[in-house]
């Protein structure tokens, strides 16, 4: 478990892998949308094994911030606790796998925590903070720590799919080959 | 849970407040001042124009006809100079896309300005009428405020639409007396919190060591919260006062009990369940104060609870509403906010006495 120090010797998936994570990522974003929630979803990845798993639960909560990335960090911690195992030695050496960019606020939350590395979906236009709207993951924010390193892209067209879904009631089953990490909802809360 | 700081106010900050709580807000003071999208604090920026002289009045709708001016509609469109005897005028003509304005506010020359005849062929003037065509630097963006407006009319004549509100922040006072009084005394709240906080999470930290929450509409103070960031590294004192505010509404989702939570008021948590779930949606409409610059995550939670208006006293070096960025102004966000900070802020000219005399 310790060999997976970020930068020296540490998990690195292939193409293929980062997919497979991704597609557990999207299971609990249609859970969100079942739900009545932003479909957003997302998986700490550490040590090769699924950690922690979160989706938006911002209805159910009446919290604004109860977005599946911050939802996924608690149940993280639980995690760790259970395991009796330090969660910034965790959180340091994990992948966070999320079907959308995350938000400005999580971004400064997940580099706060100094995550490893985000693996996201479609691009967040209104509120992303990984380069969208803001680049709360790279710029000199000495209280945040280094910057965080980001990867976009993985299953984006998806992701855009089950977002307009939720904000305009299409069909997430019809294929939209057109969008192109593009996203169109009027809020999207991720 | 609610407290009213209305009629029986003092009776009710008496006897929340301890007398060391009232010693230290010696230590604050009060400058409150806005916090606005830099286009308000910007300076002068220009744009090259291209500008012909000119003599008699009457006849310069003939090139107005035939140059409209669609963009920088701000800008008057001629410019009077009596000391020049032949040419008293100079009219706007159009942009000069072909010259750059440089650094310094001063045109940079890159090509000939073309006369007026090259220009538009189809403007029929007398000669004696027109002089030559130069290019010019003008402000290129309407003024919002009064000084920017002085600072754009010293270059070219410029039109000003002034927004009442806007003015009244820049000039003050930005709030009446009673309503500072009670701008104060729910900032003295989130300072006292904080301070209980502290005897009960020592070595917590988050961006501001208190948050109160309050509806404006009521004048009650909804929640105050201190940060709990030795159980969770991001229970900033702003999360755990949104996550109470979700509480009040019969959700929510921080479990906390007495030994790692301060509860201001009743020493009692939110019910879980209420009867009542009237609250609006989020903390829509309410006012928000904090003892110091909220950090990025705290603003966009504060942003995406779309609160009404936020005051903070002391900047924080990476702060998200003044300091490293301006997120309340934030274009394509599809909520903003007003902040104003200064409100109890730690007034240095005390700490720097108390300082000085510790060294010596
Ligand atoms: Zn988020
Ligand atoms: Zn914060």
């Amino acid at each position: 478990m310790d060999n997976l120090e970020f930068g020296a010797c540490h998990y690195s998936p292939d193409q293929e892998q980062h997919e497979f994570w991704m597609e557990q990522a999207m299971i609990l974003a249609k859970d969100a949308l079942n739900s009545g929630e932003v479909p957003v979803g997302c998986i700490f990845v550490y040590d090769e094994h699924i950690v922690a798993k979160g989706r938006n639960q911002v209805n159910m909560k009446k919290n604004a911030t109860r977005h599946a990335e911050l939802v996924a960090i608690d149940m993280l911690m639980e995690w760790c606790q259970m395991k009796n195992v330090g969660f910034n030695h965790v959180i340091k050496r994990s992948i966070l796998y999320v079907t959308v960019e995350p938000c400005i606020m999580c971004c400064g939350a997940l580099r706060h925590l100094q995550l490893g590395l985000v693996v996201y979906g479609c691009s967040n236009d209104r509120f992303g903070g990984c380069g969208s709207v803001l680049n709360v993951h790279a710029d000199d924010l000495t209280s945040l720590g280094p910057p965080m390193k980001c990867i976009g892209g993985y299953f984006g067209d998806e992701a855009v799919s089950l977002l307009k879904h939720f904000y305009h009631g299409e069909n997430p089953n019809t294929p939209c080959p057109k969008i192109k990490k593009k996203v169109h909802g009027d809020k999207i809360a991720s | 849970m609610a407290v009213s700081v209305s009629a029986k106010k003092r009776k009710l900050s008496d006897g929340f407040f301890e007398d060391d709580d009232k010693d230290q807000f010696s230590m604050y003071v009060t400058k409150l001042e806005p916090v606005l999208a830099d286009d308000y604090t910007k300076g002068v920026q220009f744009a090259c124009m291209m500008f012909v002289h000119f003599t008699i009045q009457k006849q310069y709708k003939e090139l107005t006809t035939h140059l409209p001016m669609p963009r920088l509609q701000h800008l008057k469109r001629v410019k009077k100079d009596l000391s020049n005897k032949d040419h008293p005028l100079s009219v706007l003509l159009c942009p000069d896309d072909k010259n750059q304005s440089s650094e310094d506010g001063n045109p940079k020359p890159c090509h000939r300005t073309p006369s007026l005849r090259e220009l538009c062929p189809a403007i029929d003037l007398p000669d004696d009428v027109v002089g030559g065509t130069y290019t010019v630097l003008v402000p290129s963006r309407a003024p919002l405020t009064r000084a920017q407006f002085e600072a754009a009319s010293a270059v070219w004549p410029t039109t000003f639409h002034e927004d009442k509100y806007i003015s009244r922040l820049l000039t003050g006072p930005i709030l009446t007396c009673e309503e500072q009084e009670y701008a104060e005394d729910y900032m003295k709240f989130a300072i006292t919190v904080a301070r209980r906080g502290r005897q009960l999470q020592q070595d917590s930290a988050g961006c501001s060591d208190g948050c109160v929450i309050v509806d404006p509409n009521t004048k009650k103070l909804l929640i105050a919260a201190h940060p709990v960031t030795k159980q969770h590294p991001l229970h900033h004192a702003v999360m755990v006062a949104i996550d109470l505010v979700a509480k009040q509404q019969g959700a929510g989702s921080y479990t906390y009990r007495g030994e790692h939570l301060f509860i201001a008021n009743t020493g009692e948590l939110p019910a879980e369940q209420t009867s009542e779930k009237t609250g609006p949606y989020l903390c829509t409409g309410y006012d928000v104060y904090v003892t110091a610059e909220p950090c990025i995550m705290c603003s966009m939670a504060l942003v995406h609870s779309r609160i009404r208006r936020l005051y903070y006293g002391d900047p924080s070096p990476d702060g998200a509403l003044g300091t490293k960025y301006k997120l309340h102004t934030q274009p394509g966000l599809n909520h903003k906010f007003e902040v104003f900070r200064g409100l109890l802020m730690k007034d240095h000219t005390v700490s720097g006495v108390l300082n000085s005399s510790v060294d010596a």
